[in-house]
């Protein structure tokens, strides 16, 4: 017999022989379904949060921040540039000739009641908002009228901070009605609020806009576009492609939870590999009598080995998808507010894979020692010892 | 006797006794009778309770390892009767003590060597299992000293000290967001004491990735924060020196400082009206640090000199704090106070949103990506992947010595001392575990900042408390508990009739 054909042979009777070792198999696949439903539910955080971020992601969006601040936060960009950013080449025309672009800023809303914990992101939009913007659409009420302190709120934002379409909310030059609900296929968008934009800087008295969101006329008109604004002498901008910019700002808000997942995973993983070791070791001190029996029919030692490991990764892999499945069942689309994002836990088919990857590295190098013991035990001694 | 012997020798393969137990008692025969005689294991048929083992070297009972023949029923057979009987009228035993030592010691040297015995009946998965537990207590040491340690930022937060910040922080075109003259009025409020002014300089040290924060205060925060530990001669080199600056030791040890160095802050353009990118500071002093909370709520603080980073900034910025820290006379009209400073300052140009320290810290810990919230959840897996383990260790342990047990129930031992040698065959490993894990995780604790990632650095120090280690101890016993019911179960429900035929 081939070496691939003992190892089969080996693995299909170390599989018959689980149902003997329900108990420590179980313990096996437990262990394992611990370390990766930690791992997932904790990760589910930061993908549900990088989902919600990358869902409105469009290749053809580029933002013009100020250098100063590289975020949409603060007001960096004076009203009055904003007509020279949109004199740059490369920017998409609406149907009557206009640049598919206008200056935007972010607003923090204040608690509504004393102390409430976060605070809702207001958005000032222009008359392009919309365009740019065409997978949004109004579920509730009506959207906003420009020139009027009324505001619209995005479906996600209105869940988590328990706000309702007739609410009133506290803004700079009094109280701003909410005349309608938009939702946005799941982006972060809908874990803001939407108003006019010239409206707020007149109520805020703010003289400058946080960025400016404009169309390409093609992704690759990128490079044209930002070279444009960043040689003009009149203008101190920086050109990103929104996508990036969607990326540098989740990573960096997610980079600490990221690492204390993997930290605490880790520690876990640590625990269960033990675990493991001691489990196979305890499986194939049970079957020494059987592994006697085959290494004195012919059976070589590498297939017996290659069937303890690959019994340990069948049960890893169980193990690694109660696990998923685990956290899944409880966490995937659970609503959660994170400072100013609301959006949902998701448990995706990557988290999943990574899970399982997780699981048979477990698998290996808890199952390592014990198929060498098992490749390297005597024959004779076996045999004396049945 | 001679059948005893060899009935102990063939017992050998299946107990853990060593075969010198098994010596045939060599003795003269005591008068006393069969029954009342204690057995090899120390079990008195007649009374049913355990009295002292034999000597494992001699085979003699160590109360009865000297004197003459008719002597065997004596405590004390070399001393006279009558000293002794002087000895007990001078200082009578204490209740639940026997010979200076208390009552359970004697079990404890009696039934230790078989359970130590037990424990290392296979040295390998022994070790496995003490690793794994050990590994899970460090992970559940750091979890519960994590939430300690965010209890205690809460339990430590002032409610009489109040931070004052922009209600609309983005209405200011400067990004810089209240004006100085904010702090008179909020002087006027009726249980104000002490209003401070402070002023973030935010960049990088040395390298991008390495964020560091300077915060100006000016010579008003002396008095809005007297539970800063700088006196007075530290306040005025502060005040004094423009580039100045005082560090708490945990900041200093975070960026490698020392007393008399440079801090160069590289922060974005902008913040200088020279155009330069760094600021210079220096280092002039340590700031000591309590544990109690501090201003900023954190221990790696840096105080600089308000006063010249405004001079320092470009004249559009000048003149404005990031917020305002309030000292306020009653801690009960704290929130009365924190009201009082909104409603005076609803209608001017910058309205205020004030928040006590306390609340921010409940804010600061249960919002976001809430660490906090996660510690019990993280914990409780690790425990219940061990449960796992070691209940299916011992589980597997009793199985495979039913036979042992069975003799052990022939051989007059009770269901509950053979529970008990369950127990403290799963309990021995599990404390251990708990306390190396939680030694492991207390040295995890006082890892110099250094040696941790950039982001987990700001994670606060977990802090191994009495009630930590509470329950650590109370976890490892509840863990062996509930490892040992269904052994114990399966042992008292055992046949021994069954079990030593191999049923």
């Amino acid at each position: 017999m081939s070496m691939l054909t003992q190892t089969l042979v080996l693995a299909r009777l170390g599989f018959a022989g689980l149902l003997q070792r329900k108990w420590s198999s179980l313990v096996l696949v437990g262990s394992v379904a611990c370390v990766v439903g930690v791992l997932l539910s904790m990760l589910s955080v930061t993908a549900g949060q990088l989902r919600a971020y990358q869902s409105d992601q469009d290749p053809g969006l580029a933002l013009v921040l100020s250098p100063d601040f590289h975020s949409e936060y603060g007001s960096g960009i004076p009203a009055s540039t904003i007509g020279a950013i949109l004199d740059a080449p490369a920017i998409a025309k609406t149907s009557d000739g206009h640049p598919l672009g206008d200056g935007e800023l972010l607003f923090s809303v204040p608690p509504a009641k004393a102390y409430y914990i976060g605070s809702l992101t207001l958005r000032g939009i222009g008359a392009e908002g919309f365009a740019l913007r065409p997978r949004l659409r109004i579920v509730e009420g009506r959207q906003f009228r420009p020139g009027r302190q009324e505001l619209i709120i995005g479906i996600a934002a209105a869940r988590a901070y328990e706000l309702h379409v007739g609410d009133l909310v506290t803004l700079p030059g009094g109280a701003w009605p909410i005349v309608g609900a938009f939702a946005d296929e799941g982006s972060i968008l809908e874990g803001q609020s939407l108003c006019d934009a010239d409206t707020l800087m007149s109520a805020g008295r703010v003289s400058g806009f946080g960025s400016v969101l404009v169309r390409l006329d093609s992704p690759a008109a990128f490079g044209t576009f930002a070279h444009w604004l960043e040689t003009n002498p009149a203008l101190t901008v920086a050109a990103e492609r929104q996508s990036d910019y969607t990326l540098r700002t989740v990573h960096r808000s997610s980079a600490f939870f990221t690492k204390l997942t993997y930290t605490v995973a880790a520690m876990m993983a640590v625990g269960a590999l033990f675990g493991i070791v001691k489990l196979m070791y305890a499986a194939v001190s049970v079957r020494t009598r059987e592994i006697a029996t085959l290494r004195a029919f012919g059976y070589q030692a590498f297939p017996l080995a290659a069937s303890v490991l690959l019994e340990t990764a069948l049960l890893s892999l169980v193990g690694a998808l109660i696990g998923a499945g685990a956290a899944w069942l409880l966490l995937n689309g659970k609503h959660v507010l994170q400072f100013h994002d609301a959006f949902d836990l998701s448990v995706s088919t990557r988290l999943v894979a990574l899970g399982v990857v997780w699981a048979l590295a477990l698998a290996m190098l808890g199952g390592l020692p014990p198929a060498m013991r098992s490749a390297r035990l005597s024959v004779a001694d076996a045999l004396r010892a049945i | 006797m001679a059948r005893h012997y060899r009935e102990c020798v063939a017992r050998q393969r299946t107990f853990p006794f060593r075969a010198t137990e098994c010596q045939p008692i060599e003795r003269p025969e005591c008068p006393q009778s069969r029954t009342d005689r204690p057995s090899p294991t120390g079990y008195s048929w007649r009374k049913g309770t355990f009295g002292r083992r034999p000597n494992s070297d001699t085979g003699r009972d160590p109360s009865r390892s000297t004197g003459s023949p008719d002597s065997c029923h004596s405590e004390r057979p070399n001393r006279p009767q009558a000293q002794i009987a002087g000895r007990l009228s001078a200082k009578q035993p204490r209740h639940g003590w026997e010979n200076g030592r208390p009552g359970w010691y004697k079990y404890i040297v009696k039934y230790f060597s078989l359970v130590w015995s037990a424990i290392w009946r296979k040295p390998t998965e022994a070790v496995l299992i003490w690793l794994a537990v050990t590994t899970a207590f460090t992970l559940f040491g750091s979890m519960l000293g994590l939430h300690a340690a965010y209890d205690q930022i809460i339990e430590n937060a002032r409610i009489d000290r109040l931070d004052v910040n922009a209600r609309f922080p983005s209405s200011s075109a400067t990004g810089i967001l209240m004006p100085f003259a904010l702090r008179d009025q909020i002087l006027k409020v009726k249980g104000v004491s002490a209003v401070g002014a402070y002023v973030y300089v935010r960049g990088y040290y040395r390298d991008p990735h390495h964020g560091a924060r300077v915060i100006a205060v000016d010579e008003h925060m002396r008095e809005a924060t007297p539970e800063l530990l700088m006196n007075s001669a530290q306040w005025d080199q502060l005040l004094a020196t423009p580039t100045g600056v005082f560090a708490t030791p945990a900041a200093m040890a975070r960026l490698g400082l020392k007393v008399g160095d440079t801090l160069p802050i590289i922060t974005p353009p902008g913040t200088r009206a020279d155009g330069a990118a760094a600021w210079d500071f220096h280092v002039q002093g340590v700031v000591p640090w309590k544990v109690d909370r501090d201003l900023f709520a954190n221990d790696r603080f840096i105080l600089g000199n308000l006063s010249y980073v405004d001079n320092a900034r470009p004249p559009l910025q000048r003149g404005y704090a990031w917020g305002f820290r309030v000292a306020v006379s009653d801690a009960a009209q704290a929130n009365e106070v924190a009201l009082q400073i909104d409603r005076r300052l609803g209608n001017s140009s910058t309205p205020t949103l004030t928040i006590p320290d306390k609340v921010n810290e409940i804010y600061a810990v249960n919002s976001g990506i809430s660490v906090a919230s996660k510690t019990w959840p993280v914990a409780g897996a690790g425990i219940f992947m061990i449960l796992l383990l070691t209940a299916n260790g011992i589980a597997q342990s009793v199985r495979e010595r039913t036979t042992e047990f069975a003799v052990l129930k022939t051989m007059g031992y009770s269901d509950g001392t053979l529970e008990a040698l369950v127990f403290a065959e799963v309990a021995i490993p599990c404390l251990f575990g708990a306390a190396f894990g939680t030694g492991i995780a207390a040295l995890l604790t006082r890892l110099p900042a250094h040696y941790l990632p950039e982001d987990l650095s700001e994670l606060p120090r977990p802090t191994l408390t009495l009630v930590v280690l509470a329950w650590t101890v109370g976890c490892a016993l509840l863990l062996a508990s509930i490892s040992a019911i269904i052994p114990m179960r399966r042992l008292r429900h055992l046949s021994v009739i069954d079990a030593l035929a191999g049923r």
